[in-house]
């Protein structure tokens, strides 16, 4: 199928595909494992109090599925959060910004410099441990089109966050 | 006025905003904690007051210094033609907003804003409401002062809203007594037997609650009258729940569409309805970001198409500007387009389907998993009637196969239309210069197929393309990145 209008060549249009991703901080796995450790031991916690409290849990049965159940949640979590992290990636490119992330389902996120309304830069108290910073990218679009690339370098959010409000402003002044 | 804050130098919200920062996270606090702090309250009776007392303590500190951090870790400021706020102590953020990308300052005062004569600010930014950017009470004549700054920076930065409309040509669609007839009777009439029934359980729920008797009364009352053992009875019973119905949708489609007519203006569409209340609503050609049109499978056969504007802005402007515009004629529709963009040419056109094997993905996922999983469950309770839900992998199979069926994807160079549906249709007409951001999605199924699915976003909704070829989803993914990037054309 060729649907593009014959006075575009297609082979001049840009390929998404063939860029140089970039990964993002190899500390963020980190702290996402510290963030899944603090999640099980929630989910652990609720569930010890559910098999102390309620007496019909005190059986082989019910024991087993319950504390299988914590262990299968946990256990996929932490499958899909490792996985996951191999393909966080991001390519910065002359017109806008791609970012890859999933394992499950994959996803590349395009968001136009031109399309962007504003960003901003904010770290929690876990990122800020491993000087790491996330940028959020907003656009006019729903909220699934807002760009968010956690596991960057301070220093690279803040750089990335002027680049882009330059890009921005160029923009701007150039229409 | 503007001269006088030096908007360069980073500003803390005025005095008066702790206390209405302590009272609004009171609130917000309160209305999240609510069970909880009841549950504290009416329970363990032994040494009740005591835990209240450390409760409301503990409640209290929490609120205080949330509030705290909020009032002294929040900064704002104007350089650079940015308006950058930074806030929090935990959880930092710094929010770069360019002065240009401001459509509307607004200026908001509570009861409690007008005791200490501030104001709450908050701008929109042709967008959302997820922005956050909101000061939450600053002194009103500094905040007037901050408008009247950004507004001089960006002199359009006006509610285009409240532009009178001068129509100059006659309403390019009207309603006649026939179009209202068709409408009536092609509307969706087991909405309005759901909206009834929502309706009674609500009012038989209150006055059984004010009464304080049970509602089998009511129900017995009419269970006693009609005699549902016999077929005539339950005729009666279904004839009268249709008329009512009926006539429940006829009356909501006459209120909606008497006297419904659009005029084209200079700036936009202006829209009119009402038989009791005539409203005015104007749509601004360059909020407009897509087109749909859509028919239930009746309406369909008899011509008639509810056409909607996605438009752009807040949720609020949203609503405001959602009207669906009936389209008795087939004129109506290519009149309307002709401000956007007309019908692409579908008959010239090889469109773009969705693979068959997506009915194989509904079967297996929304089919056969969520049916054995309802059975399992079922199982326990009705025991072989639990069969029934496996009921919902015919189901599945039928509607993804009318949905490929229906499925088609035209482009041209500057614009696509979509059609789509499963028992009605759906069509949509969007630029490509509207799009704002662009997902491609592939599951492991798609992977191992060489498939995937298109999302492209726009200010007024999310166009969705699935389980089309890999090769193919990339070309339009970067031909929609290349039209977005590359046209001269402002999105808005």
């Amino acid at each position: 199928m060729d649907f593009i209008n014959e006075q575009v060549n297609s082979a001049a249009i840009p390929d998404a595909q063939q860029v140089n991703w970039q990964a993002v901080e190899k500390d963020y796995l980190k702290v996402l494992r510290i963030q899944w450790l603090i999640v099980s031991i929630v989910l652990l916690a609720i569930t010890v109090v559910l098999l102390i409290l309620v007496k019909s849990f005190h059986q082989l049965v019910p024991f087993v599925l319950i504390a299988g159940g914590w262990l299968f949640i946990c256990g996929f979590y932490f499958l899909v959060m490792e996985k996951s992290f191999q393909n966080l990636s991001y390519a910065v490119r002359e017109h806008d910004i791609l970012y890859r992330r999933g394992w499950l389902v994959q996803t590349m996120i395009a968001c136009p410099y031109n399309r962007i309304q504003h960003c901003s830069a904010d770290s929690g108290l876990l990122d800020r441990q491993y000087k790491l910073s996330s940028l959020t990218l907003f656009t006019a679009g729903a909220n699934a089109a807002d760009l968010r690339i956690s596991g960057l370098k301070e220093t690279d959010a803040q750089n990335l966050r002027e680049f882009i409000m330059q890009k921005i402003k160029s923009d701007e002044q150039a229409s | 006025m503007s001269k006088q804050v030096d908007w360069s130098i980073p500003q803390r919200q005025g005095g008066s905003a702790l206390f209405i920062i302590i009272f609004k996270t009171f609130i917000d606090v309160l209305k999240t904690m609510w069970p909880l702090i009841l549950a504290a309250l009416f329970t363990n009776k032994k040494g009740r007051s005591d835990r209240t007392i450390w409760y409301f303590v503990a409640f209290s500190v929490f609120v205080l210094v949330r509030s705290l951090i909020e009032y002294f870790f929040f900064r704002f400021q104007i350089a650079e033609n940015e308006l950058i706020i930074r806030k929090g102590l935990l959880n930092k953020k710094i929010i770069n907003l360019p002065l240009e990308r401001i459509i509307a300052v607004h200026i908001e005062q509570t009861w409690l804003h007008r005791i200490f004569n501030s104001a709450q600010v908050s701008f929109d930014t042709a967008g959302t409401e997820k922005t956050e950017v909101v000061i939450r009470a600053i002194q009103l004549q500094k905040a007037e002062s901050l408008r009247s700054y950004i507004t001089e920076q960006k002199p359009e930065a006006t509610s285009e809203e409240t532009t009178v409309v001068k129509p100059y040509i006659a309403p390019i669609v009207s309603l006649s007594g026939n179009d209202l007839l068709k409408l009536c009777l092609s509307a969706n009439h087991i909405e309005a037997l759901f909206v009834i029934l929502a309706f009674g359980v609500s009012v038989i729920d209150n006055i059984s609650e004010a009464t304080g008797n049970e509602t089998s009364g009511i129900l017995s009352w009419v269970y006693d009258r009609v005699d549902t053992n016999t077929l005539s009875g339950l005729v009666f019973l279904l004839a009268a729940v249709l008329l009512v119905s009926i006539t429940v949708s006829s009356v909501r489609v006459l209120l909606r569409y008497s006297n419904f007519r659009v005029i084209r203006s200079e700036k936009g569409f202006s829209i009119r309805n009402g038989l009791l209340n005539t409203k005015e609503k104007l749509v601004a050609f360059r909020k407009i970001q897509y087109i749909s049109w859509k028919a239930n499978w009746l309406r369909e056969r008899i011509g008639i198409f509810l056409l909607q504007f996605h438009v752009a802005g807040s949720n609020e402007i949203k609503e405001r500007m959602e009207v669906k515009v009936p389209m008795t004629q087939r004129k109506f529709v290519d009149e309307i387009l002709k401000d956007y963009h007309e019908q692409l040419p579908i008959n010239e056109l090889v469109p773009v389907r969705t693979e068959k094997v997506y009915i194989t993905r509904k079967i297996l996922i929304n089919g056969v998993l969520i049916s054995v999983l309802l059975f399992s469950i079922g199982w326990f309770v009705i025991k072989w009637y639990a069969a029934l839900f496996f009921l919902l992998i015919p189901y599945e199979a039928f509607t993804a196969w009318l949905f490929c069926r229906k499925f088609r994807l035209w482009m041209v160079e500057d614009a696509l239309q979509v059609r789509k549906g499963i028992f009605g249709t759906e069509k949509s007409v969007l630029f490509w210069y509207k799009i704002q951001a662009a997902h491609f999605r592939q599951s492991i199924f798609q992977r191992r197929r060489n498939l995937a699915t298109l999302k492209l976003f726009t200010a007024g909704g999310i166009i969705t393309i699935p389980f089309i070829k890999k090769e193919t989803a990339m070309k339009i993914y970067n031909y929609a990145l290349y039209k977005t990037e590359s046209g001269k054309k402002h999105w808005m």
